[in-house]
């Protein structure tokens, strides 16, 4: 029975942090805001920052991980620690951190607040075609959690708008969380992309939704 | 695996439906392209290329940084060309430098610049 308990609590934990936020596009022009909201099979989040200068964003984000019962409270910063303009494309590294406070509503933890950090990278590159990205992420949360995640997407958009037109992507999105019973999990996601917001929905190869939006103003 | 494909079968069948809708939208067949302000018939033209126009937060950020400088009238972002068409208010101007430093604020980096003056 214990080792029961033991995977059964090693794969839930495992399966939230395979729902770390991909963030887009987390850091933007000098006086812009960015509001991100991501919604999964696992957790809800949100994200609002203010971009200081082309390589510094920092904000606010708040995460509930539904089925341990827990928020992660952080200060966040994005920085652009290297982008690679092309005629035809552009790629970019990002260091993304959050330092803040984690509370647990579930037993053990119950009423609980710990110190809760994280940080990772993020390298994408796309043009108008093509996309390709990559980003991990090692969070802490004191006893409530810890653990590793990576995540990887390909897309390809199926026609080439013009600005302010409606632009579509699709996208596979394979995570990976080495602890995890079902360590890769793959979901095809829809992005739509029009103006100011980007929208993103899909499922998950165990039957979670995706549900994404980024706006910028 | 029969979800990943369904979702996927969708997905494709979703977005064909959006590229028709969109085909039809361009029926002249000309570049969609960003305008703010106006353009001055009588100012000083400006024409810089850029590198890592890929998409339209690009083009809004681009937007945001040039039109806040009281010297511009306005400006076209073609995302085709990979150009910006700067206008300026009469008597008004930004130098090269200063135009590259707007360029690289938003993120993004100069290949060309050519400047009209009293283009009209």
């Amino acid at each position: 029975m214990t080792l029961l308990y033991l995977k059964t609590g090693v794969l839930s934990l495992c399966l939230l942090l395979a729902a770390a936020p991909a963030l887009a596009r987390p850091v933007s022009y000098p006086g812009g805001w960015t509001f991100m909201t991501m919604n999964d099979g696992d957790t809800n989040m949100m994200h609002l920052n203010y971009t200081f200068t082309p390589q510094l964003a920092i904000g606010y984000t708040a995460e509930y991980w539904r089925e341990e019962k827990y928020q992660l409270h952080a200060l966040q910063m994005n920085n652009l620690l290297k982008r690679w303009n092309n005629p035809d494309s552009q790629a970019n590294f990002y260091l993304q951190s959050g330092l803040g406070a984690a509370y647990s509503d579930k037993s053990p933890h119950d009423s609980d607040w710990q110190p809760a950090a994280f940080t990772g990278i993020a390298v994408d590159w796309e043009d108008r075609r093509f996309f390709t990205s990559y980003q991990n992420r090692v969070t802490w949360a004191g006893d409530i959690d810890k653990g590793f995640m990576q995540q990887a997407r390909v897309g390809i958009a199926p026609y080439i708008g013009g600005y302010g037109d409606l632009h579509t992507w699709i996208m596979l999105q394979v995570s990976h969380t080495p602890k995890a019973e079902n360590s890769v999990t793959f979901s095809p996601i829809l992005r739509l992309f029009k103006g100011d917001h980007l929208a993103e929905a899909g499922i998950s190869n165990h039957g979670d939704v995706t549900l994404n939006w980024t706006v910028r103003f | 695996m029969k979800k990943i494909i369904l979702s996927a079968l969708c997905a494709i069948a979703f977005s064909f439906t959006l590229a028709t809708a969109a085909e039809a939208h361009h029926t002249d067949g000309a570049p969609a392209k960003m305008q703010a302000g106006h353009i001055n018939p009588t100012g000083t033209l400006v024409e810089i290329g850029v590198n890592g126009l890929v998409c339209d937060f690009c083009v809004r950020a681009l937007e945001k940084v040039f039109m806040k400088r009281g010297e511009i009238a306005g400006m076209d972002v073609n995302l085709d060309d990979k150009r910006i068409l700067v206008s300026f208010h009469n008597d008004a101007d930004i130098n090269d430098e200063a135009l590259r430093k707007l360029v690289t604020d938003a993120g993004y980096s100069v290949t060309t610049i050519t400047r009209k003056p009293g283009h009209a």
